[in-house]
């Protein structure tokens, strides 16, 4: 059997169902909850063969002694790469952001885009993630864990920059409002002290989030390793499961915190992307300062968070086994959703070349002009390409459950996404209000070696994510399981 | 206007003829010694075909007094060092004539060097200390000896001046002058183009090629840095297909069959080598010098300078010097010497430019070529007045109070009496301890210059009208600056002055981002060692590695007149910024906006004055007053 026929009637709900109904549907979590804590988490289940679905898969995964020669060597590669990153951020330590290609104008360069761009992946991540909790979706079970943890390793990749670009990265913490001999204080008006703050709660809320979904699932590891006799396994384990039981009370005060730290991730769409726009919609350059660029920031973060986690989905499944439960309608509604973020992004970049070429003075209309057609023309239209057209072929459903189609368009979108940065903070600057024409930004070898280091340990955090906690959230497969039990039992 | 005689009187008839004879000397041995003085360069400086260089080697004893170790110097059997005018004792003339006297500001800072004044009188039999020597010339000067003299000595020495000027010249304008059709026979057309041989704007004639900060500032009219490049008209340039900055060897056409003289040039005699002083590496370059292709041709990037002559090509004089230290190292620019005819010639004809197909090794501030569609540089026709711009009525930001009695610092810069000459530049630059950063950072967009010198073309690319315009720091009331640094290391200070903390300051380049002037500079590099020397000026910190800079309206120069005026019970307290003294035509005011009488409260009060940018409502402390001239397509400007 498989979850396919309780998720489309979910799928159904999701459609129909308001906020009253997800009040309503507390009820339902509750006695969900004790259904599961009939079984408790702790107790030793057989190896052996169990019923059609279960989650042994998963724990196995995580469990496993040895890997293959594939995900060892994924991992070297990725290793290497952060090895790569430590290099960079040494160099630059020691030699200062001269290393970089920045000049007067082009202050900010790769730093600025790959900050939004990772900033706009985990976002995205991460609100897709909170959704799903929120409305207690069937397809939370499959791929909100590793969504989770895409956007806290994306976070993480992100948080680099706003620290190492200072010209002075080591007196980054004058920006953190403390008592100091100086007397002095951070500007609250400056939009860069709003972005400590957006980013550092998104780091907050985005681990808490990732995390009190884990304990439940930490508890099952721990007890698994013990079974197997695997002590060292089951304390490390044990440490961060806090002592789960799976009692009632556990259950209970677990969701309410489960949801609660869900709810929280949404309003940091609002905060750290918005933050990150504000960045550049405040000042008085004529290509950035425009109201419509939160908008703009915000909406086309989606289609590279989703491109990232849809891409991510479809890896895992395949690499992982995991295709019992990541199946293919769970593929099919992440697909969907990215073409639909897509065709809002199509509207955002409608809307900024009408507004930017003929509604705007005629200071932005120059810039814009000067961002849309002068040398990085390429940038802006392979955005509108990558992000906006491309996953348009997504409205095909056979392309849907392909992973030869969505691995290509979830990784190409997010690219897009990645030069549409680019073309903002570099392509922004290109006309200003003086009559100033000056070299061109070239990222240099270190800005290359910088960006390929964090997005390697990106890439390392997800692997080692995948070799030691499971990708799929067990107890939530669990209680799906059991409810869907029961309305078999129903009819 | 005053008309000065000139000071040294006219230049004495046939020199460059005797320079020549000089050479034939040399070459038929019948010169026994040479002393070069004055920190004279013939070996570069005279035209290639003359063959002075390679005459020089057979001269048995020559020395080279110079404050530069140069390709002259180079060639000689022994270089002495010369102190620097400001070590020594002398006297000169000014501009006008007045003579005056000159004391060391310093001790020597080679105490072996020694001045022209004191080597003459050795190599003449009877050595004589300067301060000696200056003292008997105006002993003969003045006529007097004794206490008299003593008396007057020290006077002169105090005032500084030893007399006036000479008497003005009344010099009537010849009836006429300006009338038109009075234009020259035209040239018989030869082929190729016409050669203009023309000083380089800051380098002259080679001489000042060894100072950074003038190889360093942008040429007023090109912008090129570190460099030179042939200058054609825009339309020649675009008749024979060249884009800025691409490669062509020049030739003069006439000589194309006459032996090169460079291929001629022989190598030092091997009995010269050791002797060199600069040892054998300085003779391995020179012998390393590359023998250039027969016919004598180079080089050289072109530029097309809007309303230069058509079907000329301007070869720049002060590029390619190959001895001199790190400053005149290789590739900084052509040296047009090697075309210039013997006779030293400033035109010739049969100039051939042959694309080489390469892109030359240039470097310019300025990347836009054509016009200016900009305002940031008014015209305003004779009397007329700029139409007032309207205020921004509505800003979020709260007006800065200011505590009562506090003066108002501003500045105004007259467009109409700027000549672009790059002295107010160069200035700020030696004020304020602005490093140099060398031809690469800038081609990458990184130079430092506090004040840049922007020049605006108006009208047609063949003729067009040129405005220079000097940006500093704007200083603005509402600095778009201040409220996005996050660590308030820009701020608004109690007289109005935008000052950077560059000790609060961590980077983020974000202020950069905001200034609309774009006049903030960022230290991308660590420059303080290179700094250090004992020629910074110490009331201004140095800056490190990391952090923002900007023009300050010279806050050192505001602070010593604020104690000065505090010592002095209120009285005195001008102050005169770097740029502002540095200015020949005055164009620069600066001082206090709250008193009324003030230079720049006049300014302000002029129907010319304008704010740049003024739409923003950034209300800006600098402002400008528009140049006058008649508009386009009503004749040409004064």
């Amino acid at each position: 059997m498989s979850v396919g026929p309780a998720l489309l009637r979910r799928l159904g709900w999701a459609a129909a169902l308001s906020l009253a109904a997800t009040a309503l549907g507390a009820a339902s979590l509750s006695r969900g909850g004790g259904a599961e804590a009939a079984r408790p988490a702790h107790a030793p289940e057989p190896d052996g063969p169990g019923p059609a679905f279960d989650t042994r898969p998963v724990a196995r995964a995580a469990l496993r002694r040895r890997t293959g020669w594939g995900f060892r060597l994924a991992l070297s590669a990725s290793a290497f790469g952060v090895l790569v990153l430590a290099f960079a951020v040494g160099v630059l330590l020691l030699r200062g952001v001269g290393v970089w290609g920045n000049n007067i104008p082009h202050v900010w360069g790769f730093d600025l885009a790959n900050y939004a761009w990772w900033i706009g992946v985990a976002n995205a991540a991460s609100l897709f993630a909170a959704v799903l909790v929120l409305r207690r979706h069937g397809l939370r079970t499959a791929v909100n864990r590793f969504a989770e943890a895409a956007a806290l390793a994306a976070v993480v990749a992100a948080a680099f920059y706003p620290v190492l670009h200072l010209g002075r990265p080591w007196l980054a913490y004058w920006v953190v409002p403390y008592p100091s001999v100086q007397g002095f204080w951070p500007q609250f008006g400056s939009p860069l002290v709003w972005d400590l703050w957006g980013i550092l709660s998104h780091v907050l809320v985005t681990s808490t989030f990732w995390f009190v979904g884990l304990i439940p699932d930490l508890a099952t590891l721990r007890d698994r390793a013990a079974v197997r006799g695997r002590v060292a396994a089951a304390r490390a384990y044990g440490l961060f499961a806090l002592g789960w039981r799976g009692s009632v009370v556990h259950w209970h005060r677990h969701q309410a915190a489960y949801r609660m730290v869900a709810a929280l991730v949404l309003p940091l769409l609002l905060s750290a992307q918005t933050v990150v726009a504000l960045e550049f919609a405040t000042t008085v350059v004529p290509g950035w300062h425009q109201a419509r660029l939160v908008p703009h920031i915000v909406l086309t973060g989606l289609p590279s968070g989703l491109g990232a986690v849809l891409a991510l989905a479809a890896v895992l499944r395949r690499t992982l086994d995991l295709d019992d439960l990541i199946d293919d309608l769970d593929m099919d509604l992440l697909s969907r959703l990215t073409a639909a973020a897509a065709l809002a992004s199509l509207a955002v970049y409608a809307h900024e070349a009408l507004a930017g070429l003929v509604l705007e003075d005629a200071a932005t209309r120059e810039a814009t002009a000067a961002r849309l057609f002068g040398p990085l023309a390429p940038a802006w239209f392979g955005a509108v390409a990558l992000v906006a057209l491309l996953p348009q072929a997504l409205w095909w459903k056979r392309l849907r459950t392909a992973a030869w189609a969505t691995v290509p368009i979830g990784v190409l979108a997010a690219a897009g996404v990645w030069l549409d940065r680019y073309s903002l903070v570099v392509g922004g600057v290109l006309r200003e209000r003086m009559p100033e024409a000056r070299p061109l930004y070239v990222p240099t070898v270190d800005e290359w070696a910088l960006f390929g280091g964090t997005a390697a340990l990106f890439a390392l955090a997800l692997l080692v994510f995948a070799r030691f906690l499971p990708v799929v959230s067990m107890f939530e497969t669990r209680h799906e399981e059991t409810e869907h039990e029961r309305e078999e039992e129903e009819r | 206007m005053r008309h000065a005689p000139p000071p040294l009187g006219a230049p004495p008839p046939g020199r460059r003829g005797r320079l020549a004879a000089l050479v034939a000397e040399m070459e038929a041995g019948r010169v026994s010694h040479l002393l070069h003085l004055g920190g004279c360069n013939p070996a570069y400086d005279a035209p290639a075909a003359l063959g002075f260089a390679e005459a020089l080697v057979r001269v048995p004893a020559s020395v080279h007094l110079g404050r530069h170790f140069d390709e002259t110097a180079a060639l000689c059997r022994l270089h002495a060092p010369l102190p620097h005018p400001l070590e020594a004792w002398g006297d000169s003339l000014a501009f006008d004539g007045t003579p005056s006297l000159r004391q060391p500001a310093t001790p020597k800072l080679a105490p072996e060097a020694r001045g022209e004044a004191e080597a003459l009188s050795v190599l003449l039999g009877a050595p004589t200390a300067e301060r000696e020597a200056v003292r008997a010339t105006w002993r003969g000067v003045w006529g007097e000896d004794g206490p008299g003299f003593e008396a007057r000595w020290a006077a002169a020495l105090e005032e500084g001046v030893a007399g006036a000027a000479p008497a003005p010249l009344a010099l009537p304008l010849r009836p006429g002058w300006d009338a038109a059709g009075a234009a020259p026979a035209a040239a018989p057309v030869a082929p190729g183009l016409s050669a203009v041989f023309a000083p380089d704007p800051h380098l002259r004639d080679g001489a000042f090629a060894t100072n950074a900060w003038l190889q360093e500032m942008p040429r007023p009219l090109t912008k090129i840095v570190w460099g030179n490049a042939v200058l054609l008209a825009p339309a020649t340039a675009a008749r024979l297909g060249l884009a800025p900055g691409d490669e062509v060897e020049v030739s003069l056409g006439g000589e194309a069959a006459a032996p090169s003289p460079d291929a001629a040039r022989p190598g030092l005699p091997e009995d010269v080598r050791p002797r060199l002083l600069g040892g054998e590496q300085m003779a391995r370059r020179i012998d390393a010098r590359p023998a250039p292709a027969a016919p004598a041709a180079l080089r050289a990037p072109v530029w097309p300078a809007p309303g230069h002559a058509p079907e000329t090509a301007t070869l720049l004089l002060g590029g390619g010097r190959r001895v001199g230290g790190e400053v005149v190292a290789e590739g900084r620019g052509y040296d047009a010497y090697r075309l210039r005819p013997a006779d030293g010639a400033w035109t010739a004809e049969g100039l051939v430019l042959r694309p080489t197909g390469r892109r030359g090794a240039l470097v310019t501030t300025d990347s836009h070529h054509g016009l200016d569609p900009t305002d940031a540089a008014r015209v305003v026709a004779p009397g007329d007045a700029l139409p007032p711009v309207e205020e921004r009525p509505f800003s979020l930001h709260p007006d800065w109070p200011y505590p009562e009695g506090v003066r108002a610092w501003g500045m105004a810069i007259d467009l109409d009496a700027c000549i672009g000459c790059n002295a107010c530049a160069v200035a700020c630059q030696a004020e304020n301890n602005v490093p140099v950063v060398g031809p690469a950072e800038v081609a990458r967009g990184r130079e430092m210059h506090w004040l840049r010198v922007e020049r605006h073309h108006h009208g047609a690319a063949e003729a067009p009208s040129g405005t220079f315009q000097p940006v500093p720091c704007m200083h603005c009331e509402k600095a778009p600056c201040e409220p996005v640094c996050p660590v308030n290391a820009t701020l608004h200070d109690h007289e109005g002055l935008n000052v950077m903390v560059h000790a609060r300051c961590v980077g983020t380049r974000t202020c950069s981002n905001n200034c609309p002037y774009k006049v903030r500079r960022f230290n991308w590099a660590d420059h303080r060692r290179a700094l250090a020397t004992p020629a910074r000026n110490p009331e201004v910190p140095l800056r490190p590695r990391g952090v923002m800079e900007k023009c300050t309206y010279c806050s050192h120069r505001i602070a010593e007149a604020r104690q000065r005026a505090a010592a002095d019970d209120g009285a005195g307290g001008a102050v005169e910024t770097a740029c502002q003294r540095a200015c020949p035509t005055q164009a620069i005011a600066f001082g206090d906006l709250n008193d009324p009488g003030s230079a720049v409260s006049r300014a302000r009060r002029d129907g010319r004055s304008y704010a740049l940018l003024a739409e923003l409502g950034t209300r800006p402390r600098t402002t400008y007053l528009a140049r006058v001239a008649r508009p386009a397509g009503q004749g040409a400007e004064g």
